[in-house]
């Protein structure tokens, strides 16, 4: 049975906190030794707690590479051990300079999810492809995508 | 479905646009949306409590979708720029 990692962050500040420093440390420091471009966290707003609520926990991005990272974590009682991602472009499109190409991640933070994700990561921040995913699952992209500020994806 | 004005955008016409972006859904979509719709509502409603959201350089990007669901099926909000969800005037 899969052990849930930091499973109060909703609730507790000192928990969400303890999970921010986890990803830094833990998951996005361990990736950044796979890349050789300039990344900068956080890309996107931190907001307060109770507004942020994990989406995203964490975020990070490379403007020489137009490349974006967001992580949503789930709590265990809304997604089971849930685990999935996608790419798309924030920001614009494939013709837009300015556009960034993102992996997002959605998951529940599990023991064994750590693991994946940490590995997806290092593959995006090394290549800026998700090698795993495309050998193994449809990869979902958002190719028709357009920079909706209010957006109900893909299309 | 953009928006991009001098004044920011207040909680009720961010609504408003929710609710425009719902209706060019099809049923199908709306139903595969239908908690994601929900929880964009909520985060609009504690923005509007909390007095709005402000960018101050980093953009905010937040991605919805359903438990069950394949989680690319998702209702985002971004904020690329200013203030937004900021309550009605008096």
């Amino acid at each position: 049975m899969a052990k849930y990692l930091f499973p109060n962050f909703m609730e507790s500040s000192e928990e969400y906190s303890a999970l921010r420093d986890f990803w830094r440390s833990h998951v996005w420091n361990a990736a950044l030794e796979f890349s050789n471009a300039d990344w900068s966290t956080p890309w996107l707003a931190e907001l307060d707690r109770t507004l942020e609520a994990g989406n995203p926990i964490f975020s990070a991005w490379t403007r020489d590479r137009s490349r974006g990272l967001k992580v949503v974590q789930l709590p265990p009682e809304e997604g089971g051990d849930e685990l999935s991602r996608w790419v798309e472009w924030f920001g614009g499109d494939a013709h837009d300079p300015a556009a960034l190409r993102t992996l997002v991640i959605v998951c529940v933070l599990t023991d064994s999810n750590v693991m994946r994700i940490r590995k997806w990561i290092e593959e995006w921040v090394e290549v800026g492809e998700c090698i795993e995913f495309e050998q193994t699952l449809e990869i979902t992209t958002s190719a028709d995508y357009s920079p909706e500020l209010i957006s109900a994806g893909p299309h | 479905m953009r928006w991009g004005q001098d004044q920011p955008l207040t909680a009720t016409d961010a609504r408003k646009l929710l609710q425009t972006l719902e209706a060019k859904l099809t049923p199908t979509e709306l139903a595969e949306r239908r908690v994601a719709f929900r929880k964009a509502r909520k985060f609009i409603a504690d923005a509007e409590t909390a007095g709005g959201v402000i960018i101050d350089g980093r953009p905010i990007s937040k991605t919805w979708s359903d438990p069950g669901r394949l989680r690319s099926i998702r209702v985002d909000i971004e904020i690329w720029a200013g203030a937004a969800f900021v309550p009605d005037k008096e």
